[in-house]
């Protein structure tokens, strides 16, 4: 099992985790869409992680669980 | 016109809860994890109404209040982030695990795993104490809800009494797979009265961009994450919190009652995005609470928003949105403490694992209803300041996630590891928790902003490898990798 799962998508969550420190942006007032622009990025973030999950269940999905439930 | 709604709200929840029964198959499988069948829809929501109880609905808002918009950052968006990683590396292999040697508790698969019935009762000690406090949490906070929505017309222990009443039903009745049925019903309708409540109030104010504006030349500090006030470091701890969720006994049972490995692809993929859509309105009505409220409030600001700017059927959806996020989480909290109770006390020490079906069933629900009537007279005596145990309560579930970690992906870890990791969190916890206490409560070390959790899961991952490499490595650990 350890073998088969993917380790490559932990990349994908550090990258998330980096993008979630947006510290250069922190005293940024502006309002986009009338959102706070922070709150917009985080939202954002948010759509992108979820676009990441989608890639990974896609590459990296665990078959040989499912493989193993159909025996 | 608010108890109205209420009751028609409770009535449903009966309703869809016993709806489930109807598919009831008499095993105490059945029962704990509705014989692992549940789809990927159902599982979304049902693990989503789970991990989220009324803080996000009243708490969230209360604290975005306070502090702006930055508590989305702190506490939204890290969870929607952390979270679907968490259910694809821990959720799927649990299921599995717990498919192939038949599991309904986290505490088996750890006796299991680690050959060791000792360490199973030390984990299971610590998990029901931390459970305590948050099932008492979610039972005061359904009478406060109640009495504060009501101006407190009805009583806090009338919503108290209500919230564990119906969540007994429908528990005790047709265990998981109502609890899950009625977590989906529960968790579509806090989503739809917190969206509802947002455009509502939003509208009173001119629209969001409106409301925004007029925020940001009042309150200008609301709404920045304010490089002043948070730090890198300080977010990064805060980042520790979410992980609990891969040591709560009731996600566990959530993840084991899954059809196929396959169902976790629709949490994994749209949780964060539920995320969202329940935590914007509910931390950007906070926020915009700052406009027209100033402290000390007579109640909850969501609350106070909908009273001044809304009528009673409105009122009345909020009271049911909270009853709504409550009883999604302790439903699953009662069932699975007592699963824990019947499969790892009463039938591993008592009955030798020689238990029918039908005394396994009797037992769990018997567990279930002793429960709620203890989290409910405990409810009767309890002071708000149990609130800030909820913190301290995520604090030593995230202490314990490097076990599970250790159990389900590194075959090197031994008992002995996983048992100085334990007591390490125990130590740690209760040295930080003392020190909070004269600290009038402050959930911070030392005034630094780092929150315990920063150094309390790092020394129990470190003190898992440690002891684990310092000790004979386990012979029969193949098996589950």
């Amino acid at each position: 099992m350890s073998q088969q799962t993917k380790i490559w998508p932990l990349s994908i969550l550090l990258v998330l985790l980096i993008l979630f420190f947006n510290v250069w942006m922190w005293d940024n007032d502006a309002l986009i869409l009338g959102l706070p622009i922070n709150l917009l990025y985080h939202i954002g973030l948010c759509v992108l992680t979820t676009l990441s999950m989608l890639v990974i269940v896609r590459l990296a999905w665990p078959h040989h669980l499912d493989a193993e439930d159909a025996e | 016109m608010i108890i109205a709604v209420v009751a028609i709200y409770l009535g449903l929840v009966i309703v869809v809860g016993t709806l489930g029964h109807r598919l009831f198959r008499n095993t105490a499988e059945d029962y704990f994890v509705a014989s692992r069948s549940i789809g990927p829809v159902v599982l979304l929501m049902t693990l989503l109404g789970t991990n989220l109880t009324a803080f996000t609905m009243l708490g969230a808002s209360g604290e975005a209040y306070r502090l702006g918009i930055v508590v989305f950052g702190l506490m939204g968006a890290s969870s929607s982030i952390l979270i679907p990683f968490l259910f694809y590396y821990l959720g799927t292999k649990s299921w599995w695990l717990g498919k192939r040697f038949s599991y309904v508790t986290q505490i088996q698969m750890i006796r299991d795993r680690y050959t060791s019935s000792a360490l199973g009762t030390l984990l299971f000690v610590v998990v029901v104490l931390l459970m305590l406090p948050y099932i008492l949490i979610g039972v005061k906070g359904g009478g406060d809800a109640l009495a504060a929505i009501t101006r407190g017309e009805w009583p806090g222990w009338a919503g108290s009494l209500l919230v564990c009443g119906v969540t007994f039903l429908y528990v005790t009745y047709g265990g998981m797979r109502s609890t899950a049925w009625a977590n989906t019903f529960q968790t579509t309708v806090f989503i739809l009265v917190g969206i509802i409540a947002y455009l509502v109030i939003m509208d009173h104010y001119g629209g969001i961009g409106e409301a925004m504006a007029t925020l940001r030349a009042t309150h200008p500090e609301f709404v920045i994450f304010g490089s002043g006030s948070y730090t890198v470091f300080k977010m990064l701890s805060y980042l520790l919190l979410p992980i609990s969720v891969a040591a709560f006994p009731h996600i566990y049972g959530h993840w084991l009652s899954a059809r196929t490995a396959r169902s976790f692809q629709t949490p994994i993929v749209f949780y964060p995005l539920c995320i969202a859509a329940v935590w914007v309105p509910s931390v950007t009505l906070g926020m915009v609470g700052r406009i027209d409220f100033t402290a000390p409030l007579n109640g909850p600001i969501l609350i106070e928003l909908i009273l001044a700017h809304t009528g009673g059927v409105l009122a009345g959806c909020l009271a049911a949105g909270v009853f709504a996020a409550i009883m999604s989480s302790l439903d699953s909290q009662t069932l699975a403490l007592g699963a824990m109770f019947t499969e790892d006390i009463v039938r591993f020490y008592g009955f030798d694992n020689q238990l029918s079906e039908k005394q396994q069933i009797l037992f769990g629900r018997l567990f279930v209803a002793a429960f709620l009537v203890l989290a409910f007279v405990a409810s009767l005596f309890t002071t708000r300041s149990i609130f800030e145990l909820g913190a301290w309560s995520l604090t030593g579930f995230a202490g314990l996630v490097p076990v599970f970690v250790g159990a389900l992906y590194w075959k090197r870890s031994t008992k002995q590891g996983a048992t100085a990791a334990i007591l390490s969190v125990i130590g740690l916890w209760l040295f930080f928790y003392a020190n909070s206490l004269n600290a009038e409560g402050a959930y911070s070390i030392g005034g630094t902003g780092l929150i315990p959790a920063g150094i309390i899961v790092p020394v129990s991952a470190l003190i898992l490898i440690l002891v684990s490499f310092a000790t004979t490595p386990p012979r029969d650990a193949d098996r589950f990798f």
